[in-house]
């Protein structure tokens, strides 16, 4: 019968992976859950002057465009504050304006998740003064996401298992969220962690 | 009552036709009419009084027929035919008009048609004149170098079709000022909620821009980042020319705002950051005369408003507490010479000696009358060098621009000097002195023009100079 061809037609996942939450730009690109290209571009300048001319050159060297994207994953933090936003904004920017799902995930679980942690570790990322991290088992998240200073995290953490490697697997995280319910566009906004002198 | 023809029009039509042009059933095979030719007819009362017959290009419209029955001259018809037409086609418009038909002339050129031709007797022993009107361009502006989220659509650079500006103000007035981080994290989050806010109020969408234009310097980097990236991104989705404007051109092109601006013109430029006077040539063709040698007046607003202890901002403050206040406190004349540059520290100096010396002989400020002496000197400073700028330059058109320019105060003092000096005056609506995206697609029109576009790795610049 007619319909059923309806049925056995594939439908295409294509997701966008953006993650700028420090020094790397890392922009990827999946079919179905399947990783089919990934770029790592250094910017140690303004991710502003890379991030869109990144997408625009991966979708075109893969021959897809922009509105063949249906899925946004994006990485909101913690890290940079600058980078992040950015990342951010054009996540959702684009999630708004092409109607289409977007999701979100902190960098510390993305990383966890990437490293499959089965016994109790702690997950790291480290800026210029400190550390943001969380501890992990069977790959589960089991405390918050804190920010404390080099001295303090080295002081109370020293003899744990530190995951710091910074690997991304896009496909990985891809089937972690792939039962998250998307999100409002509007409501996608970075995680700092880290306060700042006037908010404290 | 306007409405695309059905065939029972047809004779009608044919009728009012034959009644300006005998030839016109021969002609026009009205009966027949191809696909891409169509009628706009207006009727009264069920009687067909007149109608506009075009011709539908890929690149353009012709109008070929715009007949109104001759007792029904004078009544707008043709105007709301034209009208129904634009409403419908955002394209480029020609037609052709007897050179002795001077109503339908004038009627053109309201509409902003331009003679680009005229046909040598082609009408016998008459011209031609053949009229061209451009599409109409709309451009989308960013702006987020501060504390607010705006964007807005402007049509051909003067007209504010839809703004939405989204001020932080009431949260950075908890801090005595704007905190940048903070600024930075409302508009990541507020930009799409704008965005939605701006096409609820037009019936245009986003496909219908015909460019995205960006403040992308100077102002608070980590702020001007965030708009740069949403402006880039929507520039993307959309396939639309990106364009990078500066600010302070946003303040100055605000004026077109009020009607487009002619050159040569004198402007005065006053903000937190610039005090400056210049001289502009023509589009972006800017010749400084003068500029601050310390202060820019709006920083000497607020560090006065923030030593009388009045709450940020310090602008409308101070302006706020002079209504109330008398010229009784004795301050300097500064910059009494024949330089174009100004000068406020020494007024600021001033201020605060004078603060410090009541104090030690225990004498109370009344703070109205200090804000009343201080903005008096501070303005007569601004009207002194821009009367000296017209003597020298012979100007016959001044403009302020910058956020200064909300100062009433300043305002009328400024019209004072334009009535003394018989120039032109242009100072943009209060809506428009504080900052919004509507004087940076304005500011955007002549770049587009000039197709001055920029590609996705441009970035922010928190303190380029424009001149």
């Amino acid at each position: 019968m007619l319909y059923n061809i309806i049925d056995l037609e594939v439908i295409n996942m294509n997701t966008l992976f953006i993650s700028t939450y420090n020094y790397l730009i890392t922009i990827g690109l999946l079919k179905n859950n399947k990783k089919i290209a990934i770029k790592e571009i250094k910017s140690d300048k303004s991710h502003s002057i890379f991030l869109i001319p990144s997408i625009e050159s991966i979708l075109k060297e893969n021959n897809l465009d922009i509105h063949n994207i249906n899925e946004i994953i994006v990485i909101n933090g913690p890290g940079s504050f600058t980078g992040v936003r950015l990342g951010v904004i054009v996540a959702k920017t684009l999630a708004y304006t092409l109607k289409i799902n977007i999701k979100t995930i902190t960098s510390i679980d993305a990383l966890a998740i990437s490293n499959n942690i089965l016994k109790r570790k702690i997950v790291s990322i480290k800026d210029n003064k400190g550390v943001y991290f969380a501890i992990y088992k069977n790959n589960k998240n089991i405390s918050q996401i804190k920010y404390l200073s080099k001295e303090e995290f080295d002081n109370n953490y020293i003899n744990e298992i530190n995951i710091d490697n910074g690997v991304l697997d896009i496909e990985k995280i891809a089937l972690f969220l792939k039962d998250f319910d998307t999100l409002n566009p509007h409501n996608v906004k970075p995680i700092y962690v880290k306060e700042i002198e006037v908010l404290k | 009552m306007i409405s695309t023809y059905q065939s029972k029009d047809i004779k009608d039509i044919i009728d009012l036709g034959v009644e300006l042009n005998p030839k016109f059933k021969e002609l026009f095979n009205i009966n027949n009419l191809p696909e891409y030719e169509n009628i706009i007819v207006y009727k009264e009362k069920n009687k067909l009084v007149g109608f506009l017959h075009y011709l539908n290009n890929i690149e353009y419209i012709e109008i070929i027929n715009l007949i109104v029955s001759k007792e029904k001259r004078n009544n707008h018809i043709a105007s709301f035919l034209i009208n129904n037409l634009l409403e419908n086609f955002n394209k480029k418009i020609i037609l052709e008009v007897k050179e002795s038909n001077l109503s339908a002339i004038n009627l053109y050129k309201k509409f902003s048609f331009n003679t680009i031709n005229i046909r040598k007797n082609y009408y016998g022993n008459e011209s031609g004149i053949v009229m061209e009107r451009n599409k109409d361009i709309y451009i989308l502006g960013v702006e987020s170098s501060c504390d607010e989220t705006s964007i807005s659509i402007v049509k051909n650079g003067n007209i504010d079709i839809a703004t939405t500006v989204l001020t932080q103000i009431d949260t950075h007035v908890n801090y005595g000022g704007v905190v940048p981080e903070i600024a930075s994290r409302m508009h990541t989050e507020n930009f799409t909620l704008v965005l939605e806010d701006l096409f609820n109020k037009t019936a245009l969408k986003l496909e219908d821009m015909d460019a995205i234009a960006v403040t992308y310097a100077p102002g608070l980097l980590g702020s001007l980042l965030v708009g740069l990236e949403f402006a880039k991104t929507i520039s993307f989705v959309y396939n639309k020319p990106l364009i990078k404007v500066h600010h302070i051109a946003g303040h100055i092109y605000s004026n077109n705002l009020n009607e487009p601006m002619e050159f040569p013109l004198l402007a005065l430029i006053v903000s937190g950051g610039h005090t400056e006077l210049v001289l502009i040539d023509g589009d972006y063709i800017f010749n400084v005369l003068g500029s601050t040698l310390d202060d820019a007046i709006g920083e000497v607003y607020d560090k006065v408003a923030k030593v009388l202890d009045l709450p940020y901002p310090g602008g409308p403050s101070i302006e706020k507490r002079a209504l109330e206040g008398k010229d009784t406190y004795k301050l300097p004349i500064v910059m009494n010479n024949d330089e174009l540059n100004f000068s406020f520290s020494g007024l600021k100096s001033a201020v605060i000696n004078l603060i410090h010396n009541e104090k030690q002989k225990g004498n109370i400020i009344n703070k109205n009358d200090l804000a009343t002496s201080f903005q008096k000197a501070a303005i007569d400073q601004l009207v002194r060098k821009t009367r000296l700028a017209i003597k020298k330059t012979n100007s016959k058109r001044l403009i302020i621009a910058g956020g200064v320019s909300a100062n009433n105060f300043l305002r009328a003092e400024m019209k004072k000097l334009a009535e003394e000096n018989n120039i032109k005056l242009s100072i943009p609506k209060m809506k428009y002195c504080t900052d919004n995206a509507t004087m940076i697609a304005a500011a955007a029109y002549p770049l587009f023009l000039k197709k001055e576009f920029s590609n996705y790795n441009i970035n922010a610049e928190s303190s380029k100079r424009l001149y």
